[in-house]
């Protein structure tokens, strides 16, 4: 399934003299299986556009197409645009509300209109990809910890059974190990279930890490979308929009300029340590 | 005398049914023994939910040990009469930046701590104003909070406690729902205050990054301190820093990489230059 | 959608307003409330109407930011409107079937809305000039006499402060769990009113939630920056009455008696 952008702009306020240009001119191509990484400085335009991508908001002017649909048309059942491409938002865990785990995650499918024997299905399935372990199924969300509240929550939504899922910054506040753990699970989502993932991220580490397309927006327009290596070679650029390069790259442009033979294109510390190594060899 | 000095101090999470009667107890910190000193820069480091808020929560008289004490320059939190004078001596700054900011103007959220230790109006406002460029908010003193960013939000915040001008200022995850800006400038303030006006810091984070510029860190887990130094010394353990689900720099990593591939290196490198340096005597260029 | 509501925002700019001791705007908001009953009629109504007016072109906030906060009382305008007009006895002016429009009606609902709309604009103006801290310190001061049998204005005074400057947080909280469930399949426009009800659960158990979690911080963070209520306590921003506020309680006056006049005389 994949998801066209044609000349997406979106106005907030149009109307008024605040009116901000949220999205400008946006050409973007999401195929799919992609692992995308979306940065951005705070209030560069990242939230607009993931909400587009799912029809909460609806572009002030230019086109969507979703699997060959129009989703901007009236009649487009934006029901189905939800189902297929999931949004896990900023801190997920605080929309849960049911009394318990199961529960919860069974609101989604609910909302789709299943029975409720494939309502517990799916909720299973999906808190079993989200990593919660079966006897949790039963407690209140409220009781768990942070990081496995947000499992739950990132689990209620893939029991939609999403083919696109974005996430806005799923580790936000958790600490390194749990940080570690959401991005593998992500990371399974994409390689074993086949899920196209878009990552929206602060941490250059974590995106050079994990995804293979970085997409890289400010002030309402996407000014690179490419491989993580590649953009990570305009350090300069990045730095002007308030973003940064991965701690390897900076590295390595450091040793390059005492002198030392290596290449700049580095972004995680396995390449980096693979990189030192011959460069100290010759 | 230490600025903050704990002994043995233990607290319990106690868990209450519908009559009122306590329904399980919790122990959240086990005999922690830790002393600040006057101009001190500490952090505190620890997984989610190993006792690091709590402790933090103790040392300006917000929650009471269960047993051991606190003392806060030289005052014991347990004395009712001295809750105020610890707070005042002891300032906090929490982690949710909407959640601690009264005023509806940057100026009088400032003044709000002042106003309710009864500083002559005329004071208040030199505090204000002094604590405000302190943090860089000054332009800012007539916007309201809303419309500021996270990391803006919380630099009012800290200025807020400056007013009061306490001894020590406890930051408890101040960065923890900011972005990589607003992190580094909330961090840039911290220090600021410490050296240049020499205010003692205890900064809790689970920002490794972050830990590099405190001269003593400890480490927590489980509600006990399992790790205490500096940073150079505890992130030369970065296994067992793992274990207790935290990390080390990235650039402390790839040191410990490349030592385990055979490259001679010492432990705990902490920064870009440290490691340029290093490698540059390997190669014999100096 | 929610963010249109501009009531009980503060916008920053520099006026004499926005300068003005608090005490005087809310005695102000009185003397506008005397104003309107006590002028009844069109001299009176001018009278009122042209003090509103130069009031908002003397506050500097624009005119159309005040508008837009007054899209959340519109609906209540209109059924006011039309409760009047179709209600009301006397001269028949024009009918369809059942519904009548009478002469008295007509009078009735301009005279209605005109009241309407100068008390929201008046209010509106208020909270608009005035930072909420102000406007409670000016309550607490006004009623401050209301102490000694013991009512805890200092306390409800900071407690409406509070409730105000949380009114943008709680709102911009209720669109993000809006999104949030609407990204899980929820609906909350369609249905009839039972099914609208139930599917207002997982917005507003979430939203308790937080503004419980938010409420708990909050007073912790005050009891951290040693607030103890109103005892002991200093002000920042002290209420002195000054020169321009005694001309400006004298021009509330000559207003006040304007009205008072057109009332009897006309």
């Amino acid at each position: 399934m994949s998801i066209v952008l044609t000349n997406v702009s979106h106005i907030y306020d149009s109307n008024s003299e605040m009116s901000v240009k949220a999205l400008d001119n946006i050409d973007l191509t999401i195929n799919d299986g992609d692992f995308i990484g979306l940065i951005g400085h705070t209030g560069s335009g990242k939230s607009t556009l993931i909400q587009h991508l799912n029809g909460l908001l609806k572009p002030t002017s230019g086109e969507i197409i979703v699997d060959g649909e129009n989703i901007c048309e009236k009649k487009y059942p934006l029901k189905t645009l939800r189902q297929k491409v999931g949004l896990v938002f900023q801190y997920p865990e605080h929309q849960l509300f049911e009394m318990t785990v199961l529960d919860d995650v069974c609101f989604g499918p609910k909302n789709l209109g299943l029975s409720s024997e494939e309502c517990r299905e799916r909720a299973k399935k999906a808190l079993e990809m989200a990593g919660i372990a079966e006897e949790l199924y039963g407690s209140s969300p409220f009781e768990l910890s942070g990081g496995q509240k947000r499992r739950v929550a990132i689990a209620g939504v893939l029991a939609m059974e999403p083919k696109v899922l974005i996430l806005d910054e799923p580790t936000a506040g958790l600490d390194p190990r749990g940080r570690d753990e959401i991005l593998d699970s992500i990371s399974k989502l994409h390689d074993e279930y086949g899920l196209t993932v878009i990552l929206v991220s602060h941490s250059m580490e974590d995106v050079a890490n994990y995804v293979s397309r970085i997409l890289v927006m400010n002030k309402g327009k996407l000014i690179f979308d490419d491989i993580p290596s590649k953009v990570f070679m305009h350090i300069e650029e990045l730095e002007s929009v308030g973003l940064a390069a991965p701690q390897m790259t900076y590295i390595m442009n450091r040793l390059k300029s005492i002198g030392m033979d290596v290449n700049t294109d580095i972004t995680t510390i396995g390449e980096a340590t693979a990189e030192i190594l011959r460069a100290l060899k010759c | 005398m230490s600025l903050i000095k704990t002994d043995k101090l233990s607290f319990d999470y106690k868990k209450y049914d519908e009559n009122g009667n306590i329904e399980s107890v919790k122990r959240a910190l086990k005999d922690i023994d830790f002393t600040v000193e006057q101009g001190d820069f500490v952090t505190i480091l620890g997984s989610n939910g190993s006792g690091k808020s709590t402790l933090a929560k103790h040392l300006n008289a917000i929650f009471m040990p269960a047993e051991g004490t606190v003392m806060v320059d030289g005052l014991d939190t347990r004395d009712a009469a001295n809750t105020w004078e610890v707070r005042k001596r002891a300032g906090m700054v929490f982690q949710n930046p909407d959640n601690q900011i009264i005023g509806q103007v940057v100026e009088e959220d400032v003044g709000f701590g002042p106003e309710n230790i009864g500083i002559p109006t005329s004071e208040i406002w030199e505090r204000v104003e002094e604590s405000l460029r302190v943090v860089g908010m000054y332009e800012f003193r007539k916007h309201s909070p809303n419309k500021l960013s996270g990391g803006q939000k919380q630099r009012v915040s800290i200025a807020g406690i400056i007013a009061m001008h306490p001894k020590c200022i406890i930051l408890d995850e101040p960065t923890a729902m900011l972005d990589p800006n607003g992190r580094k400038d909330v961090i840039r303030a911290a220090r600021a205050l410490n050296e240049v006006e020499n205010v003692t810091v205890i900064l809790i984070t689970h920002y490794m990054e972050e830990v590099i510029y405190s001269n003593k860190v400890i480490v927590m887990d489980a509600g006990e301190i399992r790790m205490t130094g500096t940073p150079k010394e505890i992130f030369s353990r970065a296994d067992e820093l793992k274990e207790l689900r935290l990390d080390v720099p990235q650039i402390t990593l790839l040191a410990l990489n490349l030592k385990k591939n055979g490259v001679d290196l010492p432990d705990g490198i902490l920064t870009i230059d440290e490691l340029v340096t290093e490698l540059k005597k390997l190669k014999g260029w100096n | 959608m929610l963010k249109d509501i501009t009531l009980g925002q503060y916008y920053h700019t520099e006026s004499l307003l926005h300068r003005m001791d608090p005490r005087v705007k809310l005695l102000g908001i009185v003397a506008i409330i005397i104003g309107i009953f006590a002028g009844n009629n069109l001299i009176g109504g001018l009278i009122t109407g042209s003090f509103v007016m130069i009031l908002i072109a003397m506050s500097r906030v624009p005119l159309r930011f005040m508008l837009k906060g007054m899209k959340a009382i519109v609906i209540f305008l209109i059924i006011t409107v039309i409760f009047n007009l179709f209600l009301t006895p006397g001269t028949v002016i024009w009918s369809f079937m059942r519904f009548k429009i009478t002469m008295e009606g007509v009078r009735l609902a301009i005279q209605m809305a005109f009241r309407l709309i100068f008390l929201i604009l008046a209010s509106g103006l208020l909270t608009l000039t005035t930072t909420p801290n102000n406007l409670t310190d000016g309550l607490e001061s006004l009623l401050g006499g209301l102490k000694k049998f013991r009512v805890p204005v200092h306390e409800v005074a900071m407690m409406m402060s509070i409730a105000l400057r949380f009114i943008p947080i709680l709102m911009d909280e209720t669109d993000k769990i809006m999104k949030a469930q609407m990204a899980r399949g929820a609906d909350f426009e369609s249905g009839g009113i039972l099914k609208r009800a139930k599917s207002m659960v997982p917005l507003l158990v979430p939203l308790f939630i937080s503004a419980f979690r938010r409420a708990n911080d909050l007073a912790m963070a005050m009891e951290a920056r040693c607030y103890r209520g109103g005892v002991g306590r200093t002000k920042m921003k002290p209420l002195i009455y000054k020169k321009r506020d005694y001309i400006s309680l004298c021009v509330l006056a000559l207003y006040l008696t304007a009205c008072i006049l057109a009332g009897i005389y006309w």
